[in-house]
């Protein structure tokens, strides 16, 4: 049986198995992964609409949810690095009219709203988004997914089948109502 | 370097899948080599620093960032730019060209040069490849054929390994294969349907690649990570690193050296040849020269031409190899991102485990075995099917706890493919050196002035509407064909600007990939293409290579060179 997720250990004794007895420098394998990706500097109430954003996205189920891979920051850092200024503006006037328009719909702050609330807010953002690929919340949700589906929390939780040294290829393998999407890469 | 040794049996300039073939040949034979890298060095396995990292240790997952991409105006075009292997592709602001015409060149400076991020396809051309110029009476024949090719095909093959099936088909001549990866069931399904429908003309088959599934000299194999560019600390996949340089290191004949820029060749005009190359040190500036009697041209094909443009200018203004006409003309490259894509309704009981580091192929079939198109030459189609991934879920309506829960899952089969086209070789598309322009360097830059014509536009017609037509035979649904954004160069397979010939009046390089005007340089990159074909070139480099270096040490033994 297949685990769906590895520690960095079981990942590193199946490395050196499949290496068998050929020239690989153990400490490169070892490299350790402290590395802190999150280099955002938003502050406390930027990160707490963002989060709220990307958590009703996805949800903490039985695995974990977008605030809990901090997916607030990543969306801060990508529209910080990765967009040009009309970009930026676009997408943080449409978080700030979340903000405001949230407020005075839910009767307090959307962060503070159920998730169920929440979600029926903004799946009026949702609906107009899948129609207009340029509408601001497209790119929130294609953010939100992009940085939990790549988070170490998803894989560890399970939510899809990372497993960064197959070792095989099967190209007809079974499925059943478990399977989660294999990840390939980013 | 002050243990420099200044002179060499000989010189080999580029350590690309080329270069690094050219010196393990060379060496193997007994040669003292100096391999020269314009670029930094790059220790196999050691120097491979994101191979190991995961999705979430890359700030970006991956993406280019804006500072990126104010930086890099002609690799932001493309996935070149990008956050997982930005070392490995040129910068733009120090290494600048000029586009009269746009051209997207995408550049390697380092050791291993492209063969560290190459798409790995391996294809065989077939005889008619080698004919085609004469019988239609474009460009100039070809001076060799498939016969003085296929048994360094062979050789080469044996060594790099190759992954692929045996087809037996005259179009695509079969490699040696340590083993063959399997079609995925759409995939298989497809490929069953298509040689049905299309009575046995059209094959869908495994994408032949140089990746090896098992031991093979030293290299462990794929792990179907799926992350063979960012280099494998398995051997998985060909690369300088993992095959040609061990092997030409083990000989103890090998002296590499980096960041040595060939400024130009050394040119003895009463000898009528080279007697070595002039090198800037990239990070001293100082110059060197180094002297052997052999010198290699291993550049990328624009780089070798470049090096011919800035040598021996005191005898032909427009460098060496010059006095054909031809040196800088016929640039081509292979014309893509034209193809068709569509669902799949069944197998949803289906999926894969693994990255398979290849797609399918589907050998080229126009104007073949008596069909006859209104342009000449062919393409083949690369493609694959999958199943939809979270992805899929950001132009979907829905959010929350159902929508996680469903993204999750594999989603739709789709399949798609892309045609590969060959390009004509054409006297007008060409390079010549821009010496308004310099480099970080000061070196004088390349520039382009090609573009597509009528005959790859028309083929371009049926790369849409035969992927349509084979997808709707198959049995898939929302069959949609495509074409995108495509400018010459962005295949990554410049071919052309010092071609192969006859005679020195119609030609660059002769049958053996040597200079006529300097019998002791030989040209076995890119630049030596004589006409593209359809398939991916690099195979077909490295046997050339290979064969030329034999001939090369015969003739240095008979005192020839």
């Amino acid at each position: 049986m297949e685990k769906n997720t590895l520690t960095r250990r079981q990942m590193v004794q199946r490395m050196a198995l499949a290496i068998g007895g050929t020239l690989v420098a153990p400490t490169v394998l070892l490299e350790s992964c402290s590395f802190d990706p999150d280099t955002s500097t938003a502050g406390p109430e930027r990160l707490a609409i963002l989060d709220a954003i990307a958590e009703t996205i996805i949800p903490r189920t039985a695995t974990a949810g977008a605030r809990d891979a901090r997916i607030g920051a990543f969306i801060d850092v990508m529209i910080r690095d990765c967009y040009y200024p009309d970009m930026q503006e676009k997408l943080n006037a449409g978080i700030q009219e979340i903000a405001v328009e949230g407020k005075r719909s839910l009767g307090g702050a959307f962060e503070e709203a159920t998730q169920m609330d929440r979600e029926a807010f903004l799946g009026v953002y949702d609906a107009a988004a899948a129609d207009d690929g340029s509408h601001f919340f497209r790119t929130l949700k294609e953010l939100t997914m992009l940085g939990y589906f790549t988070s170490e929390e998803a894989a560890a939780d399970g939510v899809l089948n990372y497993n960064p040294v197959p070792t095989r290829y099967d190209g007809c393998a079974p499925v059943d109502e478990n399977t989660k999407v294999f990840y390939s890469n980013i | 370097m002050a243990e420099d040794k200044m002179h060499y049996d000989a010189i080999v300039v580029g350590s690309g899948i080329s270069g690094g073939w050219a010196a393990k040949e060379l060496t193997e034979k007994g040669l003292k080599v100096l391999m020269l890298e314009r670029g930094k060095n790059v220790e196999h396995i050691k120097d491979y620093t994101n191979t190991n990292k995961d999705p979430w240790e890359f700030p970006h997952r991956g993406r280019a960032t804006t500072a990126q991409e104010d930086r890099n105006p002609v690799l932001k075009r493309d996935y070149a730019l990008n956050e997982l292997n930005p070392d490995w592709w040129v910068d733009d602001q120090d290494c600048p060209y000029t586009e009269k015409k746009r051209f997207d060149w995408y550049r390697g400076y380092h050791v291993g040069g492209r063969s560290l991020m190459w798409g790995r396809q391996s294809y065989r051309w077939n005889r008619e490849d080698f004919l085609a110029n004469e019988k239609e009476g474009i460009a100039t024949p070809w001076p060799i054929g498939y016969d003085d090719m296929a048994p360094w095909y062979t050789h080469v093959e044996k060594f790099a390994g190759l992954s692929g099936s045996h087809e037996d088909m005259d179009v695509l001549p079969d490699s040696v294969y340590l083993h063959a990866m399997d079609l995925n069931c759409v995939e298989q399904t497809a490929a069953d349907r298509i040689r049905k429908a299309f009575d046995e003309k059209r094959r869908l088959i495994i994408g032949r690649t140089s990746n090896i599934a098992v031991p093979h000299h030293g290299r462990t194999g794929c792990q179907y990570r799926n992350k063979c560019w960012l280099g494998c600390p398995y051997g998985g996949y060909f690369s300088t690193q993992a095959s040609t340089l061990p092997a030409a290191m083990a000989t103890g004949n090998l002296t590499l050296r980096p960041h040595s820029i060939v400024k130009e060749l050394i040119y003895d005009k009463d000898g009528k040849k080279a007697k070595g190359v002039v090198v800037l040190d990239a990070e001293t500036n100082m110059t060197y020269e180094y002297t052997a009697p052999i010198v290699f041209l291993n550049a990328s094909a624009l780089n070798s031409t470049w090096i011919l443009m800035n040598s021996a200018t005191d005898v032909w203004e427009g460098g060496l190899g010059s006095s054909s006409g031809e040196l800088g003309h016929n640039l081509m490259d292979h014309h893509f991102r034209v193809g068709a894509s569509g669902t799949w309704e069944g197998d949803q009981d289906k999926y894969y485990f693994g990255g398979r580091p290849t797609g399918f192929y589907i050998p080229r079939f126009r104007n073949w075995d008596g069909d006859k198109r209104d342009y000449l030459r062919g393409f083949g189609y690369q493609g694959s099917a999958s199943r939809g991934d979270w992805r899929r879920g950001v132009r979907e309506l829905g959010i929350g706890a159902d929508f996680k829960e469903n993204i999750s899952k594999p989603g739709p089969w789709t399949m798609g493919m892309t045609g590969f086209g060959e390009v004509l070789p054409y006297h007008e598309n060409k390079i010549e050196l821009d010496r308004t322009k310099t480099d970080k360097w000061g070196l004088p830059v390349l520039s382009f002035d090609a573009q597509l014509r009528e005959n790859e536009l028309k083929m371009r017609l049926d790369m849409k509407q035969d992927a349509v037509d084979m997808l709707e035979a198959s049995g898939f649904t929302n069959v949609n064909g495509w074409e995108s954004d495509y400018a010459l160069g962005m295949g990554i397979h410049e071919m052309g600007t010092a071609r192969m010939g006859t005679a020195p009046e119609n030609s660059v390089l002769n049958k053996w990939n040597q200079v006529w005007d300097a019998p002791n340089v030989f040209i076995t990159d890119g630049a030596a293409m004589t006409s593209s074909s359809c398939v991916n070139p690099s195979l077909t480099y490295m046997a050339m290579t290979a064969r030329a270096a034999d001939y090369a040490v015969n003739e240095l033994k008979k005192g020839n060179l």
